[in-house]
């Protein structure tokens, strides 16, 4: 690599941009949609956290839509069944079509009443997203292992940064929570929570502390913080119960 | 509520590159050149029931402004003035993109644009229209018309509007015995007109600047400044519309053309108001 | 003398509310304030407070007003009843009507629509009081809550008032000013770009004093950006301050 096609960056690493900050001059790679380019320059597009590596920039926006990729793991509500589909929602601006032949039912027992037994409105599902193009809704699946209807437990909606933050770098809190209550937490994609497999109290023990870190400054909370606070909430809890 | 439209019509890829291409030779799509106007035709006093009207052409665009002079109440705070209401309709027979119904944001904005060059150019002697200060006043209707959208239709109603004030005529009105304003026979004089006002258009497409754009060279236009004038150069009043943005460099040069382009308007004006009233 | 008569700045070139000609009110700016929008801004510039939320991308209904290669932008600049010296109707006015436009279309100037195609994105912009600069100080919200919600943009929006009193050009003129001025020019950009997205002017000017207040606006308008910068950076900071700490 010669010189004169190195980028000149104006950001380090983990600095915070806002849209219209100049991020680079030159020839840069990138893969995010939130970085734009005018002649040879790229901005910014969002407020977000860039991350460099050897002169590549990624960057992650702080808040966002959830647009849907394929592979990745979404939490979805039944919002309508059609004639051989179910319109999910999946806390994004696209609604997601779970078709029948995705499921385990065979395309020929497609019957609204068949399909309406299987899945009704208001059906809380655990999907894959196997395509999406942003012309036509996301398509879903559940086919694979983990994924179906979602029978026990609660599901609760975080901020899409708080999420971000937990799925990719500090997984660490969500597992901190899960073995302090006693409850399976899965992260989904779309910034949805299932929270199962405990006693109630403790869910909802699970959902308090996961709420308490879904600010902006989350970061200011630690391990220990989270583990002090379920073990002073759990004492009480004990205390009135007993 | 302003919402994005989603029923321009579609302008053919091909047909934006024609445009742009015909641009950097110094032409465009009806032969033009980049500063020339459109042929602008005026009738005066086309409707003989208003007190004042004019029929505006700049090319395919047409526009009709009526006036009605009519007793009214005057404003609180300008108690000795009379008052000019400038409205504007996108009647549903002049394109196939107006609706029936009450005027969407554009009439709005159009009338707002013409209204406010006459108000803050004080074009118009107001204080002549207070029949009996506080009370009584008279209120100048100047109902702008668009029959025909061919683009363009801000710099043809303010032709229009200009051209119809300058020939209205007050009609008679007395106060009767209950303290109403009843119209009588035949008319009191003409409105006086203390300055003219106008308003021309330049539109950017990609990095040149054109005068009075056709629909078209609207629709694939970056962004339209609409500036009115006085005749003595005096900017009174500037619109920046569509939705892409201009640089200070454009602005200055859009300014000098649209000063360009006024010239030629006041000149039509002057020969049409001079013509005698139309029998 | 201004059209009411008022003496609006005096021999010093002070203004009635103690200003010099160029300089702004004092400004403050707030974002996130709202717990539903996806994004939020308050801001007032001295005692205009405009309070701006976005709701989207989200699926547009009905559908048949969606565009298939970007999303739609659904714009209100509306005026709480309480806001101004006399109770405004709440009904739009032929005003409003003006302004969502226009607001709109400077928003469809830095908003990458394309990314969210069949979607709408929708700006509710509120004006809870009125002193002059409503739709400068609506733009400069509107484009902060946009940020906030995480909406793709090619730059922060800010705007400013310019206008004219007694015949000397002013910096973000208060409602006196601007009732009783000769003219009232709001501008807004996108700073770091250099481009103009709102340009409007009502009242009269010579081509140099147009000139002038154009000048007068950009660098001001500049001054206002680093103060939203600020905003949304304290909004953001503490977070990766603590991460790079680790």
């Amino acid at each position: 690599m010669n010189e004169i096609s190195k980028p000149m960056l104006y950001v380090q690493q983990r600095d915070i941009v806002l849209p219209g900050d100049l991020i680079a001059e030159g020839k840069l790679e990138t893969t995010s949609i939130y970085v734009y380019k005018e002649g040879n320059r790229y901005y910014s597009s969002v407020v977000g956290m860039v991350e460099v590596k050897d002169d590549k920039i990624a960057l992650t926006p702080m808040e966002h839509a959830y647009i849907p990729r394929p592979n990745d793991m979404v939490i979805g509500l039944i919002t309508d069944v059609g004639p051989t589909y179910w319109e999910v929602d999946i806390n994004s601006p696209y609604e997601g079509q779970l078709p029948v032949g995705e499921t385990i039912l065979r395309q020929t027992q497609a019957t609204v009443d068949t399909l309406r037994k299987f899945l009704g409105i208001g059906d809380q599902v655990l999907l894959k997203v196997i395509a999406f193009d942003r012309l036509k809704d996301p398509v879903l699946s559940m086919r694979g292992k983990g994924l179906g209807k979602i029978t026990v437990g609660k599901v609760i909606e975080i901020s899409s940064m708080t999420a971000s933050i937990l799925l990719f770098r500090k997984r660490s809190l969500v597992e901190t929570i899960a073995k302090e209550t006693g409850t399976a937490i899965f992260v989904g994609n779309n910034a949805r929570i299932w929270i199962s497999g405990g006693e109630p109290l403790m869910e909802d023990l699970a959902i308090l502390a996961l709420k308490k870190i879904d600010t902006p400054d989350m970061s200011s909370i630690s391990i220990s913080d989270i583990v002090d606070y379920i073990r002073e909430e759990k004492a009480k809890r004990v205390k009135q119960n007993g | 509520m302003s919402v994005t439209p989603s029923t321009y019509p579609l302008v053919p890829k091909i047909q934006k590159d024609t445009i742009l291409s015909l641009l950097e030779v110094g032409k465009r799509a009806d032969g033009r050149g980049l500063e020339d106007i459109r042929k602008v035709k005026i009738i005066p006093n086309y409707i003989e029931k208003s007190d004042g009207s004019a029929l505006v052409n700049i090319g395919d665009t047409v526009v009709l402004v009526g006036v009605k002079v009519e007793p009214g109440t005057p404003y609180p705070d300008l108690p000795d003035e009379g008052i000019l209401m400038v409205n504007a309709e996108f009647v549903p027979l002049a394109s196939p993109l107006f609706e029936p119904g009450p005027p969407d944001e554009n009439a709005y904005e159009l009338a707002r644009i013409i209204d406010r060059s006459f108000r803050e150019t004080k074009s118009i002697d107001l204080k002549e229209l207070a029949v009996q200060p506080g009370q009584k006043v008279l209120v100048v209707w100047n109902d702008i018309y668009v029959l025909n959208h061919s683009g363009n239709l801000i710099d043809a109603s303010a032709i229009a509007t200009l051209v119809a004030l300058a020939r209205t005529k007050i009609p008679n009105y007395e106060m009767n015995e209950e303290g109403y304003l009843v119209k009588k026979e035949g008319y009191k004089g003409t409105l006086k007109l203390t300055k003219k006002v106008i308003t021309a258009t330049v539109a950017k497409i990609g990095k040149y600047y054109v005068a009075d754009p056709t629909e078209e060279e609207e629709y694939v236009s970056d962004a339209r400044l609409s500036v009115s004038f006085t005749e003595d150069g005096t900017i009174a009043g500037m619109q920046k519309m569509g939705a892409g943005s201009l640089e200070e460099g454009d602005i200055d040069a859009m300014v000098d053309l649209a000063w360009k382009v006024s010239q030629k308007y006041f000149s039509e004006i002057s020969t049409a108001i001079g013509l005698p009233p139309q029998e | 003398m201004g059209k009411t008569g008022l003496k609006l700045i005096d021999e010093n070139g002070i203004r009635i509310d103690g200003r010099k000609p160029d300089q702004l009110r004092p400004i403050s700016m707030d974002v996130g304030v709202l717990k539903n929008a996806q994004g939020s801004a308050l801001v007032s510039y001295g005692k205009t407070t405009v309070l701006a939320a976005v709701y989207g991308p989200r699926e547009a209904l009905p559908r048949h007003m969606t565009l298939p290669d970007r999303a739609i932008l659904r714009v209100r600049y509306h005026m709480a009843p309480f806001s101004t010296t006399e109770r405004k109707s709440p009904a739009p006015t032929r005003r409003e009507v003006e302004l969502s436009k226009v607001i709109r279309e400077s928003l469809e100037a830095s908003v990458f629509t394309e990314l969210y195609p069949r979607t709408t994105i929708d700006i509710f912009i509120e004006v809870l009081q009125a002193d002059g600069g409503t739709r400068t100080t609506s733009l400069t919200a509107a484009s902060m809550a946009l940020a906030d919600a995480g909406i793709p943009m090619k730059d922060l929006i800010a705007g400013v008032a310019v206008g004219k009193v007694n015949g000397k050009l002013v910096l973000d003129i208060n409602e006196a000013e601007d009732s009783g001025g000769e003219a009232d020019m709001p501008v807004a950009m996108m700073p770091n770009l250099g481009k103009i997205v709102l340009l409007q002017l009502n009242g009269t000017l010579t081509r140099d004093e147009f000139k002038e207040a154009m000048k007068m606006s950009i660098k001001a308008i500049k001054e206002i950006y680093l103060i939203q910068k600020q905003t949304l950076r304290d909004k953001y900071a503490k977070m990766t301050e603590e991460e790079k700490e680790e």
